[in-house]
């Protein structure tokens, strides 16, 4: 009979150190929103480089009584995931991410056309007018409060640049990473079907026909001083942006010294994928069920939304400009193109280019914004950061 | 609503500071422009001396006397001239070319184009 009741008691035991008794509804929830994405992410294949970790490491962290993000207490060591977690808390992994990027990025198209960058600037104009909307929301919708630094980490997802996004949130807002890094990738994917019709409800069927010079051929030499000089022009103009646009640089001179090839290949292959795998992961964690089922996240998601589109919008009306003031030598697709999202933006600008005119080639001419894009999303972020940092 | 005036400024800040940089990045790349048209004016002008340069070559090559098959001989002396040169055949225009007698003994020669062929 004491046996029995012994058994029993264990077994009670047991039951309520598994998941199941502690878990919630908030819990299965996210699990289902982890297992969409990852559907997203495997079958749909929308970003699946990070959308798969993301979503992964959001059904490990909903999982109850893993404590695979907790804090370590004392002597109690914290979770696997916490650890991994302080390379985006202290703002290591995205800038190192940036580094492969530059590495891998040709910024010749842009060298060719300077002019084309200020279209990577004009399609900023998304990133503070998302917002200015998330400081507005609680007017129209009062159960959304988006204080000043949260609503930067909300504008930034237009910057269509999800370093970038992640970068600034964890230093401003970093409960917000998980909604926002979601929003931010999975707009990202969504460029193909966000961009083209703003595209063509701003340009007229002329317009969209027009054919571009061919870009001159750029020496190795200007390759080379490209980096160094942007290194030194942008981080005396913003010191702030130093972790960013000093290692998306680096990367690319590590590329165009033609000397550091080992170098450059690591950068933008074995390390960038460690890396984007434990960011993924992480950045993943942080969406539990309390910071992420909450209104907020659907405001977050809207306005992510507008950011892309009013950056898309903005860099096209600037194309627009430039049309004008070139006499019709540039065709204002290209200024689509400004938002980051490298090189999507520029697929989908040579796209539509196409459907027009056949015979039309703008993927080189885009690249140009494209990139540019980049170094302005990363500048707008450096300025967030110095002002709400 | 002060927030959103603050709002207002942090956006004519951040597009202001986004654009003047980005803008005198272009400038500086105009620069880069400007130096590259003046390197490239540079690699013309050897351009020229090549050409002299192989029409001196092919003299001392080629020996007088009847001409076998023109084109293919041009074609070979352009494509040798511009692989030492380091350059391309694009580059070369061969104007003319006349053999000369060489004064070397006939055992020479037979030397010579023997050890050609062992090498090949």
């Amino acid at each position: 009979m004491d046996f029995l009741s012994m058994l029993g008691e264990t077994l009670k035991d047991f039951l309520s150190s598994t998941g199941f008794s502690a878990l919630t509804m908030g819990n299965v929830i996210m699990m289902i929103v982890a297992l969409i994405l990852m559907y997203l992410a495997i079958k749909k294949e929308y970003e699946p480089l990070l959308l798969l970790p993301i979503s992964f490491g959001m059904l490990l962290v909903n999982l109850p009584l893993s404590g695979l993000m907790d804090h370590p207490i004392g002597d109690q060591i914290g979770g696997l995931l916490y650890y991994l977690y302080q390379g985006d808390e202290l703002g290591i992994f995205p800038p190192l991410i940036f580094m492969g990027v530059g590495a891998l990025t040709d910024f010749g198209p842009l060298i060719a056309n300077p002019r084309s960058i200020l279209l990577g600037a004009a399609a900023q104009f998304g990133i503070f007018f998302a917002f200015l909307g998330a400081l507005l929301l609680k007017y129209i919708v009062p159960a959304i409060h988006f204080n000043g630094p949260e609503a930067a980490s909300i504008g930034i997802i237009g910057g269509a640049d999800g370093p970038t996004a992640i970068y600034l949130t964890t230093k401003l807002a970093p409960h917000l990473l998980g909604p926002i890094a979601v929003a931010a990738y999975s707009y990202m994917s969504l460029v193909p079907i966000i961009q083209p019709p703003i595209m063509r409800a701003l340009t007229t069927k002329e317009e969209r026909k027009v054919k571009m010079e061919q870009l001159r051929p750029v020496s190795k030499n200007e390759k080379i001083l490209f980096p160094i000089i942007v290194t030194i022009l942008v981080v005396l103009l913003l010191p702030a942006a130093a972790p960013l646009i000093g290692m998306l640089m680096f990367g690319n001179l590590l590329k165009e010294s033609g000397v550091t090839n080992k170098l450059a290949e690591t950068a933008s292959n074995a390390l960038m994928y460690i890396v984007t795998i434990f960011l993924g992961i992480t950045v993943g964690a942080t969406a539990n069920a309390e910071a992420f089922l909450n209104p907020k996240t659907l405001g977050i998601l809207a306005l992510g939304l507008v950011a892309f589109a009013i950056g898309t919008a903005t860099g096209v009306l600037f194309g627009k400009i430039m049309y004008k003031v070139s006499g019709g030598k540039v065709n204002p697709l290209i200024g689509a193109a400004g938002v980051s999202a490298v090189p999507m933006s520029a697929r989908v600008v040579q796209k539509v280019g196409k459907e027009e005119n056949p015979s039309n080639f703008l993927l080189m001419h885009a690249m140009g914004p494209n990139v540019a894009g980049v170094i302005g999303s990363a500048i707008a972020a450096g300025v967030l950061l110095s002002i709400f940092g | 609503m002060e927030e959103f005036l603050n709002g207002l400024m942090v956006t004519v800040i951040g597009m202001g500071v986004t654009f003047i940089a980005l803008i005198a990045l272009s400038y500086i790349l105009d620069l880069f422009r400007i130096l590259s048209n003046g390197s490239s004016k540079k690699i013309e002008e050897p351009k020229q001396e090549i050409v002299k340069e192989e029409v001196i070559h092919e003299e001392i090559n080629q020996k007088d006397g009847e001409v076998e098959d023109d084109l293919e001989l041009i074609a070979v002396i352009t494509a040798a001239v511009a692989a030492s040169l380091n350059t391309t055949t694009d580059k070369l225009k061969v104007r003319s070319f006349r053999r000369i007698n060489s004064n070397i003994s006939e055992w020479n020669r037979e030397g010579r184009i023997s050890q050609i062929k062992n090498t090949i």
